[in-house]
């Protein structure tokens, strides 16, 4: 490989990026930034998790990029009452023509190349947890079986940030395992009015499925392949210390008003999506500004703020913004 | 050239143009320094010995500013580090080329075989060539650095050319011929009166040392001030002196007031003028010899008692000679005494004069010294309290006297009868113990026996007996004390409200309750 292939391969990344990102805006309505941070988390192999209010577009927005990206899509819907079997598949009975008796796996919604996961904080953390093995090792156990999931598997949980009866607060083992926390915000008056041109007409908006699987793992293996100088890699570092209150380089804020700081999969993060960042810059090399581009959607959901914090309202987006400003870059 | 040696020739360039820089910025601030030294030594040599304390602490805060200084360059130049990392990130910054300078150099130092970063070197060295580093890192002054220079020399010319807040001590130890011309013509004034005082000795001494000193050369301000305010008392003595005289005229020209003959001589008397009274005095002598042989021998008696008084009192005398055989006598010395207080009281108007010019004198020498102002004022203004035996006031320009207008009052006032500080110097009679009326311990008390004692014993009753307080003793106490209750009543309700002290707390809560009583 020269350097001019990689110049071709950086050149087909952002192409395919491009028409993708297109190709949602058809039917999504602003959340520019958005659909660029899901399509981060899909190129980096992470997942997401998409905070909103009801009425938002959340899954609309994944069923769009489902039908986009012609993969297999699956839609789980979180109640109280599910259970991990009706996420993961359950090992049935069956028999055969002879009259023999035989266990078999019926795979559930999770075997799918794209996993809604809608409103995830309405299911028990039992349930939850079921995402769990499927979500880091890409493997699914039951009946004593590891069945592995089919490449590339995404998952796109959305949940509400209001407080309702019968939702339950995700384990931060389960939140951890999502690359990014990605919050959309109410769309303006103009976007409001683009929806309502788009969905109150005879004609709905519609997309085409323009590449599957096998681009998608393409733009992964070019995304993984973006060089990393070791300053830019001490930046991420330093920038995930500051965010533990126990750190010489916490900040004030991390000190008064974080219990626990982010973990390694933050810094893994920062850099997976620093790389990806980089590519769509037309940069061969991740520059500090990727790291800090990503870093309020790859922090937010790993700091576990204190009393404090809640107390004084202080979120963990401020915490980590404060960090973003107190932390040199590599050039300072 | 390889890229990767288009990228080193690049960063070598920049660090060149950095230290450079560097120098430049070192130059300014060791330059800001010696001008901000120099501003300061400036507005000490300004501030001069007025204000000793300000100085002090502007020499300490100078002193500090140079260490602290000096401590920041000398870091800053023992921090700075100008790598080729640095010169990297410099160029990343200025050129906003995002880290990408800075990661090829970092892929150079340590290289890895991959065509990614093949392509990163290859792409970071265009961007190195198309570099141009004097327009990166121009050598120009910076705005910030300009204002502070054009404040600095701004400043170091006003103060340049500003007047010194305080004169010098070198102007301030002149001698007395470096003295503006009104006062130089002061001094020969004084001189003159230093020649003309041979009589009073210790008036021409102290004139004569008070020109001394400010004629000296190593004479502080201070020993100046000393010797002119010395040589003025003693002038200021002499003046009282004469003021009494005047007075004394004044009292036998009431004396002599009534008899005719005498009129003029009283007249002469009342206006200050002693020549002119010895000149009536000498007529009046002769005039009385000569119609001493004629008709009215009652009235020419009467005159001849006011006349001999007169003379006596002149004369100092006790009056108990023979009249007729003493007069001639008495009325020499009389006449001979009064040309002298006549000769005194000229000699005094220009010991006003003196005491003037003096006060003129100490006035510039203390105007040119680091006194402060108040103590200045201390010692310019005088004590405007009248005497209360004289009721003079000592005032700037003179001494006022009141003599005249106090013998003309028909009562005596506060300054001839004496205030409590003069009662207690034993000028004027104390406030007698009990009452106004003096009369003695045993008749103020009445005597009193017990009323059930054992009184067979005439010895025991002599013992029983103790003193109480008369019946008009009594009163008069009761008296004063309803009069010192009524005053301090009325002394409380002189407020405002014309409620006095004792009941303002009745009415108050009165008003309060009233008010918390509305619905």
């Amino acid at each position: 490989m020269t350097a001019m292939t990689v110049g071709r391969q950086v050149e087909q990344f952002r192409e395919n990026f491009r028409i993708v990102r297109d190709e949602v805006s058809r039917i999504i309505v602003g959340n520019e930034d958005n659909i660029i941070g899901i399509m981060t988390c899909l190129l980096a192999r992470g997942h997401v998790l998409l905070e909103g209010i009801p009425g938002i577009g959340k899954t609309k927005l994944v069923q769009t990029l489902a039908d986009v990206l012609h993969l297999k899509f699956s839609r789980i819907q979180f109640t109280p009452d599910l259970m991990p079997g009706d996420i993961i598949g359950t090992t049935i009975v069956r028999e055969t023509d002879t009259g023999r008796k035989f266990m078999e796996f019926q795979p559930g919604p999770i075997f799918a190349n794209l996993v809604l996961a809608d409103e995830i904080n309405r299911a028990t953390p039992k349930t939850q947890s079921a995402l769990l093995e499927a979500m880091q090792e890409n493997s699914v156990s039951a009946g004593g079986q590891t069945h592995p999931l089919e490449q590339p598997f995404f998952v796109l949980a959305t949940m509400n940030p209001l407080e309702m009866e019968g939702t339950y607060p995700l384990p931060e083992a389960q939140l951890d395992r999502f690359f990014f926390k990605l919050k959309l915000g109410f769309p303006s008056a103009e976007g409001l009015s683009q929806i309502l041109d788009r969905t109150t007409t005879q004609e709905e908006p519609k997309v085409e499925r323009v590449f599957g699987q096998g681009e998608i793992l393409q733009m992964r293996d070019t995304a993984r392949s973006v060089p990393v100088a070791q300053p830019v890699q001490d930046y991420a570092i330093r920038l995930t210390l500051a965010t533990h209150p126990e750190s010489e380089l916490a900040t004030d804020l991390t000190r008064r008003f974080v219990r626990f700081g982010s973990s390694p999969r933050g810094t893994q993060a920062l850099i997976l999506g620093g790389k990806v960042r980089a590519l769509l810059a037309d940069r061969l090399y991740v520059a500090s500004e990727d790291v800090r581009n990503v870093a309020l959607d790859a922090l937010r959901h790993r700091l576990l703020l204190n009393f404090d914090a809640e107390a004084e309202r202080v979120t963990a987006d401020a915490i980590i913004e404060d960090v973003l400003q107190r932390v040199p870059t590599p050039s300072a | 050239m390889s890229d990767q040696e288009v990228i080193l020739h690049a960063l070598a360039q920049v660090r060149g143009r950095l230290r450079l820089r560097y120098a430049v910025q070192d130059l300014a601030v060791m330059l800001g320094m010696v001008a901000v030294a120099f501003l300061l030594w400036r507005a000490l040599r300004l501030a001069g010995d007025s204000a000793p304390a300000v100085t002090a602490a502007a020499i300490l805060t100078a002193l500090l500013l140079w260490v602290g200084g000096l401590f920041l360059l000398l870091r800053a130049l023992l921090v700075r580090r100008t790598s080729l990392a640095r010169a990297a990130a410099e160029a990343d910054r200025r050129a906003a080329l995002d880290d990408e300078l800075k990661t090829a150099y970092w892929f150079i130092v340590h290289p890895m075989a991959s065509p990614w970063i093949a392509a990163q070197i290859e792409h970071a060295a265009r961007s190195a060539g198309a570099l141009d580093v004097s327009r990166l890192l121009p050598l120009r002054v910076e705005p910030g650095t300009l204002a502070a220079s054009a404040l600095i020399s701004v400043l170091l010319l006003a103060l340049s050319f500003a007047p010194p807040l305080s004169p010098s001590p070198q102007a301030l130890a002149q001698p007395a011929n470096a003295l503006s011309p009104a006062e130089a013509k002061q001094v020969q004034l004084l001189r003159d009166l230093a020649a003309q005082l041979r009589d009073d000795a210790p008036a021409a001494t102290s004139v004569e040392h008070a020109l001394r000193e400010l004629q000296r050369k190593d004479a502080s301000a201070e020993d100046k001030q000393r010797a002119l305010a010395a040589a003025r008392e003693v002038l200021e003595q002499r003046n009282l002196n004469a003021a009494s005289m005047r007075e004394g005229l004044y009292q036998m020209a009431q004396k002599l007031r009534g008899n005719e003959a005498l009129q003029e001589i009283a007249a002469a008397l009342e206006e200050g003028d002693a020549r002119k009274a010895a000149r009536a005095l000498q007529a009046v002598d002769l005039h009385g010899r000569a119609a001493a042989s004629g008709a009215d021998a009652a009235a020419e008696q009467k005159q001849e008692k006011d006349l001999q008084r007169l003379l006596d009192q002149a004369a100092g005398r006790d009056g108990k000679e023979e009249p007729g055989e003493a007069s001639s006598v008495a009325g020499r010395e009389t006449i001979d005494r009064l040309k002298q207080i006549a000769e005194q009281l000229d000699a005094q108007q220009q010991l006003n004069q003196a005491s003037q010019a003096l006060q003129q004198l100490q006035l510039a020498v203390a105007q040119r010294s680091t006194m402060s102002a108040g103590r200045f004022s201390q010692q310019a203004t005088q004590n405007a309290t009248p005497s209360p035996n004289t009721g003079q006031t000592s005032m700037p320009g003179g001494v006022m006297f009141r003599s005249a207008a106090v013998a003309q009052e028909n009562r005596p006032s506060v300054q001839q009868e004496g205030s409590k500080t003069g009662a207690a110097m034993g000028d004027s009679q104390a406030d007698a113990p009990l009452g106004s009326k003096v009369a003695p311990l045993a008749v103020q008390l009445r005597r009193e026996s017990l009323p059930n004692s054992e009184s067979d014993d005439p010895q025991n009753a002599a013992k029983n007996w103790f003193y109480v307080e008369s019946k008009e003793q009594k009163s008069i106490l009761e008296l004063r004390d309803v009069q010192a209750r009524e005053s301090f009543a009325q002394a409380q309700s002189g407020a405002p409200e014309g409620i006095s002290v004792r009941h303002r707390q009745i009415v108050k809560e009165y008003f309060m309750h009233l008010r918390e009583a509305k619905p």
